[in-house]
């Protein structure tokens, strides 16, 4: 990965206003996506994984950037107009959300949603917008596309809104897709063909994927890289087989061993994360994840550990590295990395 | 672990059990004949999507909603013919925990009150007791004294639901019915949940109908898992066997649809993709319901409804092309 990042984010802080005071929802995060690439971002709730990609688009309603950059295609959007954000949301950038019902009109055919996302980034008729979108129908899997224009939302399955919402983020052929949790409101099976669906049409037009997520599975089927993050910093980050197989951060090793898989024992407890996720009125002092952590050491209580590059392409936020301890088996923390 | 199960007494059995709502425009065949049988101190798992009628299911046992027909007993007791006293008694017996945690707590209600209630409405406790039998409650949930006066705003998602399960083993049930019962919850707080239910079913002899979307979970909770499509259940067995081998055609496009958090293989691995989405419940196909998404249909599974029959030991399945055995060879 030499060629330069398409979309570079750094050192990104956002807050939002509280009744009492700011509250900083993501502090200091960096990443960057590459030509093609697809990479996750991947957190529980609060982590600041969806703040992040939403302030790339500039969509952050009360929120606001406090510092940082975010670069795409070597521009900075960080400060750029609303017109100009406007201009590249749906055309360069384009974004998939979580519920597709509410993503789409109940009011409009699905044809003119599609038509009028055409014709707002690029002067074509009427007519050649309502066969380009039949065209994305069929593209995206839908059966008797020019049939399906014509009907409203309500008339689709859950499957079939989010299909249309792919086709939607895809007719102006953008360089990078934002995908915030797209599967998450889907049965399982449904989920399965959406995934297969955003891969097959990701290879096919070259774009770049930012996928969103709080399941580590899907990662694992999705990305190529992937960004754990945890209380609104970026605590790991690496090439997805690496950081599935041996996590080196005590978070992330200890929420893949929290996950019942298929082979699970039944018989013994699962490897649980005490305690819960911290809210961001009150993230904790030193290491944010200090008291969950199954190998605290006393310095992480005061002093919170700068992300440190472990090796070429993976970082990880923890003093253990600093120790040289992190990422060897601890007896503290009961699991071994790379061993499941 | 069946054998054993054959053995222990049946604590609940349901009979062919129906519920259809009668909506405009037609009738909503929610649960079209489910059986069900959970042992004493054991769970039983229900997995499906959206439109399975697993949800239906939990009310029904519990009697918050009337089925169209069916039969139901309870520790040998017609749940269907007892009278109000009867049933007053029975559903002491029986709870329920749902999904959203924070949402199924009254806002305006301290912890004490809200884990109290049952106990006052039963007669279970009050006056100086209420507040110590409380305690005791929450600090069986991993929660304490020091929480007695708070409100339900000040909990995690994990606490609340702490509070939720509290509140159901106040009447010191036999059964509870987990609905989606860590669904709602963060991944890193679920497994704590998870465990916290298999650590009071251990030391009380609790009975759970554990209904969940997630077949890895109910996998990882279920003595017995049952399967459920369009209202009906399409196999039964034990979980790790189904998991290993699903007989049903939908078992197996649902476990192959199970995203897998692989770190040992090939991270991306070729697997059959599911076809189509589930009908829906008001107009389910002819036959056999699954037919329409079907891989291996034929003219028969169109015309004809397949009974949930035994093909080994432990595994029940609803498909006419299953054959029975295959299993006992395959061992």
């Amino acid at each position: 990965m030499t060629s330069p990042p398409l979309l570079a984010v750094d050192d990104l802080r956002v807050e939002f206003p509280t009744p009492a005071g700011p509250v900083e929802a993501v502090g200091g995060v960096s990443f960057t996506v590459s030509p093609g690439e697809t990479v996750a971002v991947v957190g529980e709730s609060g982590s600041g994984k969806s703040v992040s990609s939403l302030a790339v688009l500039g969509l952050l309603g009360s929120g606001r950037i406090t510092s940082g950059s975010v670069r795409f295609q070597g521009e900075e959007l960080v400060g750029a107009g609303r017109e100009r954000l406007r201009r590249l949301r749906g055309s360069e950038i384009a974004m998939v959300f979580q519920n597709p019902m509410s993503s789409l009109d109940p009011l409009f055919t699905i044809g003119g949603q599609i038509a009028e996302a055409l014709r707002i980034h690029r002067p074509i008729s009427r007519g050649a917008a309502r066969a380009r979108a039949a065209e994305l129908l069929r593209e995206v899997g839908i059966p008797d596309p020019e049939r399906r224009l014509r009907s409203y939302p309500h008339e689709l399955s859950g499957g079939q809104q989010q299909r249309v919402l792919v086709a939607i983020a895809l007719a102006c052929d953008p360089a990078l897709l934002i995908a915030d949790e797209p599967t998450t409101a889907l049965d399982v099976t449904v989920e399965a063909q959406i995934l297969e669906l955003m891969r097959k049409l990701q290879h096919e037009h070259g774009a770049s994927l930012l996928f969103i997520t709080h399941d580590m599975a899907v990662v694992a089927q999705m990305a190529d890289r992937v960004v754990v993050m945890y209380a609104g910093r970026v605590v790991e980050q690496g090439a997805v087989a690496d950081v599935l197989r041996s996590p080196r951060n005590p978070y992330t090793r200890a929420l893949i061993d929290s996950i019942a898989t298929p082979t699970t024992p039944r018989d013994v407890p699962l490897p649980a994360i005490a305690g819960s996720v911290p809210n961001a009125a009150d993230f904790p002092a030193g290491c944010r994840f200090h008291p969950r952590c199954p190998e605290v050491l006393d310095r992480c209580r005061t002093s919170e550990p700068p992300l440190l590059d472990i090796e070429p392409g993976r970082s990880s936020r923890c003093w253990r590295h600093d120790a040289g301890q992190a990422g060897e088996p601890v007896a503290a923390g009961g699991s071994v990395p790379g061993v499941r | 672990m069946s054998g054993e199960s054959a053995l222990t007494p049946t604590l609940f059995e349901a009979h062919d059990l129906v519920k259809h709502f009668r909506r405009r425009g037609g009738v909503v065949q929610a649960v079209n004949g489910v059986s069900l049988s959970i042992p004493r101190g054991r769970t039983v798992g229900l997995v499906g999507e959206s439109g399975s009628g697993k949800s239906t299911v939990a009310r029904l046992v519990l009697r918050l909603l009337e089925p169209t027909s069916g039969r139901m007993s309870f520790d040998g007791a017609d749940l269907l013919r007892a009278s109000r006293t009867e049933l007053r008694g029975l559903r002491r017996r029986m709870q329920i925990v749902f999904q959203d945690p924070a949402g199924s707590l009254n806002p305006r209600m301290t912890v004490l009150q809200v884990v109290g209630e049952p106990l006052v409405v039963h007669r279970l406790a009050r006056g100086r007791d209420l507040p110590a039998r409380v305690v005791e409650l929450l600090e069986r949930v991993g929660l304490g004294a020091r929480d007695l006066y708070k409100y339900a705003h000040q909990f995690s998602g994990g606490q609340a639901q702490r509070i939720g399960i509290a509140r159901a083993l106040a009447t010191d049930p036999d059964l509870i019915v987990c609905d989606e019962a860590v669904s709602a919850l963060d991944v890193s707080v679920q497994a704590q949940v998870l465990n916290l239910l298999k650590r009071l079913q251990a030391e009380s002899g609790l009975s759970y109908l554990f209904i969940a979307h997630d077949l890895n979970v109910v996998r990882y909770m279920s003595d017995e898992v049952c399967v459920m499509y369009l209202g009906e259940i399409v196999e039964r067995g034990d979980g790790d066997a189904i998991f290993a081998d699903p007989r049903h055609p939908y078992t197996r496009m649902l476990v192959d649809a199970i995203p897998e958090l692989t770190t040992t293989g090939p991270l991306r691995t070729a697997r059959s993709l599911p076809v189509g989405e589930p009908p829906s419940p008001s107009a389910p196909p002819s036959g056999c319901r699954f037919h329409t998404r079907c891989p291996h249909v034929t003219d028969a599974c169109r015309a004809a409804v397949p009974p949930l029959r035994q093909v080994s030991a432990d595994r029940s399945v609803a498909c006419l092309l299953a054959e029975p055995q295959r299993e006992v060879a395959a061992t």
